[in-house]
């Protein structure tokens, strides 16, 4: 009896024991990587917006991304992949995409995200042509849901971009979004945004700090911290001495090119380098009704002008060799799309000279400025240059003083982007700009600034070309990637012979981070965190589990500490007191100082 | 009542008159100068404004500084590298050399807006003083709003809206510094205008115009003698905030635009304080020349101190 | 004249300068170059039908006299319109927590240097013609001429590593109590505070000074001596009381150039307060925020000037208002 009652109760132990082991097992694993911390950015600018139609800034674009899903999201190869879609079928002709929503997802006020969200979205967009995602959803013809969690999606046309497109467009919660009218879907700020996005809001202090929790309930897997703080800082010093003072974690982004040597040689922190989507260039006003100097509206000139810059002098003095000649309008970092078989203009002053000889620009009257060949125009410009990027003033001088030497002179003010803004829409005032533009891993938005339909849009240069526009329509209904890739090889051509932007450089994106606190840091084209790169804010975890020591609270100390004050002031008082009142006769021996009257 | 002057007795007594004015003014000067000699604190302050003036006017012709030269490869060099005393700044350039011009327009700015201050002031501190009454009311309240509208903010509005260009700096400080001057002038006058002689002049039938040049003005001056320096201290000190905060003309050279630069081109985190430190030295040095000239002359000028 | 005839005629001036000042904004603000609904959107993308309705919703197609009179009703009832930069936000809430921000700084810099001030003043003018008072004028004058921003940089570059690099809080911090919050606010206060403080107390040691001198050489004060009592006793209670009077009007007077520091330590320390708003504004063209610094800012002032000539009143016998 007692051997079957020890057997039993050896095998209920045994039983308890592994099935406790197994537990612990699955709890352990799950939490193999330490979660909680609070990760601290830093940035220079903050958000402009949360409304998604009307966000124009970077870190606006990085908050859409964390807040809300896409069906579709670049992997870290730039590739789309699935995200809140995870499959989704073509049809054969290309013209009918079917996805399939992800069943876990939920908003972040808890009710559940189903297909007819996705198709709210795209309605919405389509419906009120809203800015921002209207090209993304131009061509589609009908949007259906099968059920709960299928979305079709049928086309009117064959369009290329499909799968970029749907990374780009932020899937909306219909019980929020419902009923509004195109001016109040544009007004709207969207202070509590309710999205599917591994991360939530919980603060925007405008001007401090914006501080996001970590969604627990996420689909796509919890992210491992449990906060992320946005701090502001107003200027660069201020910004490196809270990264190297442990005061934030990261930098993710436009790092100053003068501090990267100060930051290689602290060995908390590392630097990280990646190809990014971006460049800076001087926009030429090249409208043939705009207001500008009318010698820019000359090719010859224009080319002339890009001969006579040195694009690597400048990337050396100016960003310290953190970026990379720029040459077409496709960001290099898109590397399946940018075209490196382009013959480059020389930088060549004589060859420069002889363009504006040769098309008749002379100094008629010796001033050491050239004139337009009908005498009536100088060649005198004057570049604005963005307030924000204070290093590329030294570009405007350094650009100055080459073009001197082929005749042309050049004026360089700072402005901010309103302004310069202002000077360009509606009426093109302006004679050239310095600016910087952000692209896409598609090409389509980097070759759609160029069209004679965006002027007034997003065209700042008021470039028009026909050909160009036919051929961009042409390359976004190729589906083939190889047909594709000739014809954006051929528009990049086109602009870069015609000059209407002098692309300066490709901007590496240059971020840092501290290794001490955090690891998993993705380190992606388009830099550690951006509109593209999420993956940062979702697989960043602390590298030792915090200590849940509760922190010291003082407030019984200060009472203590001011009750002895107090006590002390009080005593002092009553000492000093009690001689030498107002009015009273000193004691004899002591003579009264008399007031020095030098 | 005497009868007016007339023909060549006049001449001869207008030019006596004059003569003996100037032999007056020069006596007084040098009773002035002999004072300032013995004020230790002016003495200091006028030879640190002599020093600047000297390395204001002869910098360009012993030191050769081209603005656009730019060198990749001698960013940030410490002090006392070969050629460059103090180091070089972040495109490479020679700070000492951009020091020894900064001064120069730094001295401008502060000297032409403080005229401007200074003639506005005191235009305004004499139309209120002298005539009284409506005007005073008028001008004083006037002179009450541009008290009240913060300074800097003002100017920081002022330079943004009209564009960052040398000349809109100097019209903008001068333009909001003035009431100082114009309050002092006015309570000089008003004090004054009760005084006899000035009664006297008004019964012989001395216009308005000529009381003012005559009797007002020479007693008024040297007391705004005090108060100009010191606006001409402020001025600058207000040119380097300016440019330090970006306002300035980006491609002029002064204190406050190698500090804007310093500041943005991280040259703090660098290290770099030779492209910092000095600027700011050449600034607090002025001023503190300025204030002790100021001080020692008000003291020596104002009748007020006199009397003891 | 009577006492409260002196206020209320204090008072309405200061009401119509204010007026004049909210009048002076607008027309600012109104004549400047640029299109403030294409600053509003920034982005191109929207279209004209867009911008039309726009300016519609927020007025901007009414006639100027219209706009005008609807601008002084709203200002007076503390109604500032909306931010550009910060889409939509009212400006009454922005400016208000900046402003306090402002006042934490200013406020606790001022009092210091008003403190030290009078003090180190009042040793100069003891001890005048001194060596000590040489070196005190001096070191103090020297501190005022500084540029207040290099002041703040000299700090900063010393200091770092073990000073805040800027800001009011630090990021992301949990707090245990409130106390907890107001040391790490104490902590990241001490440094622009003493760059403040450091700039300002200079001109009160000056003026301090020379009024004290003033007054030490008065009748009054030979009569106390005469009596008998103390130098320090003198000081105490009769010389400094009353040379303290020219500071209340020097510092209402002061304010507004008081800001003008502020914004260069806002702007060097990170601290959101008024002035950094006010230039990040001035960057961004945003106007509205602009407008309302403004209007707060110089109400600040007139509040204060006329809270300090009352005072006078009250606080100087010589002055009489009967």
């Amino acid at each position: 009896m007692r051997l079957r009652n020890g057997i039993m109760a050896g095998i209920v132990c045994a039983v308890m024991v592994l099935s406790s082991a197994g537990l612990l097992g699955v709890v352990y694993a799950a939490e193999s990587v330490p979660s909680g911390g609070t990760l601290r950015i830093g940035w220079l600018q903050e958000p402009d917006t949360l409304n998604p139609f009307v966000t124009n800034t970077v870190q606006g674009r990085m908050m859409q991304k964390v807040l809300y899903d896409t069906l579709l999201m670049w992997d870290k190869d730039l590739v789309p992949t699935a995200s809140l879609a995870t499959t989704w079928t073509t049809s054969t002709d290309g013209l009918t995409w079917t996805y399939n929503i992800n069943h876990n997802a939920t908003w972040s006020d808890g009710q559940a995200l189903k297909a007819s969200d996705v198709k709210f979205t795209f309605d919405m967009i389509k419906d009120l042509n809203l800015s921002g995602f209207k090209d993304q959803v131009k061509y589609m013809s009908s949007i259906t849901t099968s059920g709960d969690y299928q979305v079709i999606v049928t086309y009117s046309e064959q369009v290329g971009t499909i799968a970029s497109d749907m990374c780009l467009v932020p899937i909306l919660p219909q019980h929020i979004w419902t009923g509004m009218n195109r001016t109040a879907a544009l007004a709207a700020t969207n202070a509590a945004p309710v999205g599917s996005g591994p991360f939530t809001l919980t603060s925007w202090v405008k001007g401090t700090s914006v501080e996001l929790a970590a969604n627990k309930n996420y689909w796509g897997g919890a992210p491992h911290v449990d906060r992320v703080v946005f701090q502001f800082y107003a200027n660069s010093e201020a910004l490196i001495n809270a990264l190297r003072n442990n005061e934030i974690d990261m930098i993710p982004k436009e790092l100053p090119p003068t501090s990267i040597s100060v930051l290689n040689q602290d060995t908390n922190v590392k630097i990280a380098t990646n190809v990014d989507l971006y460049y800076r260039e001087i926009s030429i006003n090249s409208d043939a009704t705009g207001q500008g100097n009318p010698t820019l509206r000359d090719v010859h000139v224009r080319q002339a002008l890009s001969m006579a810059v040195d694009k690597q002098m400048l990337v050396d003095l100016v960003q310290l060799g953190s970026a990379e000649p720029g040459s077409t309008i496709v960001q290099k970092a898109a590397s399946a799309w940018w075209n490196d078989q382009i013959t480059l203009w020389p930088f060549n002053i004589s060859r420069a000279n002889e363009l504006l000889n040769d098309s008749g620009y002379l100094d008629f009257d010796s001033d050491g400025i050239r004139e337009s060949p009908d005498h009536a125009t100088e060649m005198s410009y004057t570049l604005l240059v963005l307030s924000r990027w204070p290093e590329e003033m030294r570009t405007g001088q350094q650009i100055q003083t080459w073009w001197n030497l082929i005749g042309v002179k050049l004026t360089v003010q700072s402005a901010d982007a309103n302004t310069i803004n202002s000077f360009v829409y509606p009426d093109y005032k302006q004679d050239m700009f310095l600016w910087g533009y952000s692209g896409q891993p598609d090409p389509n938005f980097s070759l759609l600034i160029m069209l004679s339909n965006q002027i007034g849009d997003w065209n700042d240069c008021g470039y028009a070309n026909t050909s160009y526009d036919a051929l961009y329509d042409q390359q976004a209904k190729t589906v083939n990637m190889e047909q594709r890739q000739t014809i954006v090889n051929q528009m990049q051509d086109i602009i870069y012979k015609d000059c209407p932007y002098i692309v300066l450089y490709y901007m590496t994106a240059k971020g840092a981070y501290r290794i001490d606190t955090f690891t998993g840091f993705v380190n992606m084209p388009t830099g550690l965190l951006s509109d593209v790169n999420r993956y940062t804010l979702r697989e960043v975890h602390l590298i030792q589990a915090e200590s849940t020591a509760k922190k010291t609270d003082y407030t019984p100390w200060a009472i203590a500490a001011i009750g002895v004050i107090v006590a002390l002031i009080a005593i002092a008082y009553a000492t000093m007191h009690r001689g030498g009142r107002k009015g009273e006769n000193p004691r004899r021996d002591q003579r009264p100082e008399p007031p020095q009257t030098k | 009542m005497m009868p007016p002057l007339t023909g060549s007795k006049a001449e001869l007594f207008r030019t006596t008159r004059r003569r003996e004015a100037i032999v007056r003014y020069w006596k007084r000067s040098r009773k002035t100068l002999r004072l300032v000699w013995r004020s230790k604190m002016g003495m200091v302050g006028l030879m640190i404004l002599i020093a600047f003036l000297c390395i204001a006017l002869f910098t360009p012709i012993f030191v050769h500084f081209d603005r656009n030269a730019f060198n990749a490869e001698e960013i940030f060099l410490p002090a006392l590298s070969k050629h460059h005393l103090l180091g070089t700044d972040e495109v490479g350039r020679d700070v000492l050399s951009e020091l020894l011009y900064g001064s120069r327009i730094s001295l401008f700015v502060g000297v032409a807006a403080s005229a401007i201050s200074v003639l506005i002031g005191g235009s305004i501190g004499v139309f209120s003083g002298y005539y009284g009454r409506l005007a005073d009311e008028g001008l004083m309240r006037f002179t009450d709003i541009f008290l009240v509208i913060p300074q800097l903010p003002f100017m920081m509005l002022l330079a943004a809206l009209a564009g960052p260009s040398l000349q809109n700096i100097i019209i903008v400080i001068g333009a909001l510094s003035w009431p100082s001057t114009a309050r002092l002038v006015r309570s000089q006058i008003i004090t004054l205008k009760e005084r006899t002689f000035i009664e006297r002049a008004r019964s012989i039938g001395a216009g308005d115009g000529h009381i003012i040049r005559k009797h007002i003005l020479p007693n008024v001056i040297p007391l705004m003698f005090a108060n100009t320096v010191l606006i001409i201290a402020v001025a600058i000190l207000t040119e380097s905030t300016l440019a330090f905060l970006g306002l300035g003309d980006p491609l002029v050279i002064s204190w406050g635009s190698m500090l804007h630069y310093a500041f943005t081109s991280l040259a703090m985190s660098n290290g770099a304080w030779w492209y910092f430190v000095p600027p700011g030295f050449c600034i607090a040095l002025v001023i503190l020349g300025f204030t002790f000239f100021g001080y020692a002359m008000d003291e020596i000028l104002n009748p007020r101190f006199r009397r003891r | 004249m009577e006492l409260r005839t002196y206020i209320l005629r204090r008072a309405a001036t200061a009401f119509a300068v204010f007026l004049i000042i909210l009048t002076l904004n607008f027309i600012i603000f109104h004549t400047i170059p640029g299109d403030p609904i294409r600053t509003l959107f920034q982005d191109p993308r929207i279209s004209p039908e867009d911008m039309a309705q726009l300016r519609h919703g927020f007025g901007l197609d009414k006639p100027l006299m219209d706009q005008y009179l609807i601008y002084m009703k709203n200002s007076l009832t503390g109604e500032m319109g909306r931010s550009f930069s910060y889409y939509g936000d009212p400006v009454g809430d922005i400016v208000k927590e900046r402003l306090i921000n402002t006042l934490i700084l200013v406020g606790s810099a001022s009092v210091l240097a008003l403190i030290m001030g009078v003090a180190i003043g009042t040793l100069a003018a003891w001890k005048r013609n001194t060596k000590t008072d040489f070196t005190l004028l001096g070191s103090s004058l020297f501190l005022y001429s500084m540029p207040t921003f290099w002041l703040g940089m000299l700090m900063l570059f010393a200091l770092s590593g073990s000073v805040p690099s800027g800001g009011m809080y630090t990021p992301g911090a949990n707090y245990a109590g409130f106390l907890d919050r107001f040391l790490d606010l104490m902590h990241h206060l001490l440094v622009p505070m003493t760059v403040l403080t450091l700039v300002l107390f200079g001109q009160y040691v000056m003026i301090m000074r020379s009024s004290l001198i003033d007054v030490l050489s008065e009748d009054y004060i030979v009569t106390a001596n005469a009596k008998g009592l103390t130098g320090k006793n003198i000081l105490r209670h009769h010389a400094v009381p009353n040379a303290m009077l020219p500071l209340v009007t020097i510092t209402a007077i002061n304010l507004s150039f008081v800001v003008g520091g502020a914004i260069q330590t806002e702007t060097v320390f990170s601290w959101p307060g008024i002035g950094r708003l006010m230039y990040d504004a001035l960057i961004t063209r945003d106007y509205p925020i602009l407008q309302g610094c403004f209007l707060v800012l110089t109400a600040v002032a007139l509040v204060a000037n006329f809270i300090a000539d009352i005072a006078y009143v009250f606080l100087d016998p010589r002055v009489k208002v009967r």
